[in-house]
């Protein structure tokens, strides 16, 4: 079970409505690279890992992740909030704006809604966890293309945050796959 | 740590090198930057070159107590994740272990201080609520602007 905690992993600020930086943010929240993507992988991979450690990682990461969807929509959420219609419209975010006003919707930063497909679950922990290491770097380099485009400290702050999270993650990923080698010999040699 | 030769490396898979933990960056530096762990933190080059970007609201010094006090309660809980990621996959660092007992500790204090003064941090809590059930009082964590 999951328990909720009122406050963000990571304090969120904006430094004001920009309904432009918010249409490309939103891609980590329901995008292929995302934060609910790299959820929902972990905690679906975790029913097939074998290694304790794994099962401990995933969990524990992709509880994290959760943190960061919070966050991000958080940003999202901020951006738009005092946003007027003409900002919206100018950003290009009318069509967003018809069907969504300005609630949060799981899309990608080109309006393409949230699918099972971004992530994989494939039975042989080794063959997820390099799943698993690519999806933070993936992640990674999103961060680094929306710090490039942001013009906005306040979330280049957050962004920045973010983007060394998967740092870290990709690390225990990593030794993770250390383990589950390890391991595996083991099992082929006893 | 993996200190094979390369021949004795086997072909077709990825080596990550385990992380032996030493030293850890003080509470505020390791949440502000993402990490408290010194050789975790590589920075995006575009951030670290550019004073005006980096952690931008932290440096203002926060004015108002409940924010003030929130910052340590979430800093002593970023280091807490950090050191159970780390302990998942090394159990038997009894450094490690022994300084996630520490920041537990310091946390558990701290914690109780904030929900006594502005109310639940969890709606299951490990203490009894006061009268009428506070869980419903704003602000919600991402209404920061109010
Ligand atoms: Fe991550």
């Amino acid at each position: 079970m999951w328990v909720y905690e009122k406050k963000l992993q990571y304090p969120v600020r904006v430094s004001g409505p920009n309904p432009q930086l918010a249409k490309v943010i939103i891609t980590q929240y329901g995008g292929p690279d995302g934060e609910i993507s790299a959820s929902l992988r972990y905690l679906t991979q975790r029913y097939t890992m074998p290694l304790p450690q794994g099962k401990a990682v995933l969990t524990d990461i992709g509880t994290e992740e959760l943190a960061h969807m919070e966050i991000v929509a958080a940003l999202v959420y901020n951006l738009l909030e005092n946003a007027p219609l003409e900002q919206i419209k100018a950003a290009g975010m009318d069509a967003y704006y018809a069907d969504h006003d300005k609630a949060l919707y799981l899309v990608n930063a080109s309006g393409v809604p949230w699918t099972a497909a971004y992530v994989q679950s494939k039975g042989d922990p080794i063959t997820d966890l390099y799943e698993d290491m690519a999806a933070e770097e993936k992640a990674r380099s999103t961060y680094e293309w929306l710090i490039n485009l942001s013009d906005d400290p306040c979330v280049t702050d957050v962004l920045r945050f973010l983007r060394e999270r998967e740092v870290v993650h990709f690390q225990r990923f990593g030794e993770t796959l250390e383990l589950m080698y390890e391991y595996r010999d083991r099992k082929r040699y006893y | 740590m993996d200190k094979k030769p390369y021949t004795e490396k086997e072909m077709a898979r990825a080596y990550v090198p385990v992380q032996v933990y030493t030293t850890r960056y003080d509470l505020m530096e390791g949440f502000k930057r993402g990490t408290i762990f010194p050789e975790l933190d590589k920075p995006y080059t575009k951030v670290q070159d550019d004073p005006k970007l980096e952690y931008n609201w932290l440096d203002k010094g926060e004015q108002d107590n409940r924010r003030k006090l929130l910052r340590v309660v979430q800093a002593l809980e970023f280091t807490a994740i950090e050191f159970n990621l780390y302990l998942d996959t090394h159990p038997e660092d009894k450094k490690a272990l022994a300084d996630f007992n520490t920041t537990c500790r310091q946390l558990q204090t701290v914690r109780r201080e904030y929900e006594n003064r502005y109310g639940p941090l969890t709606a299951c809590g490990s203490t009894p609520s006061r009268y009428p059930w506070p869980w419903i009082e704003e602000p919600w964590p991402w209404e920061i602007m109010g």
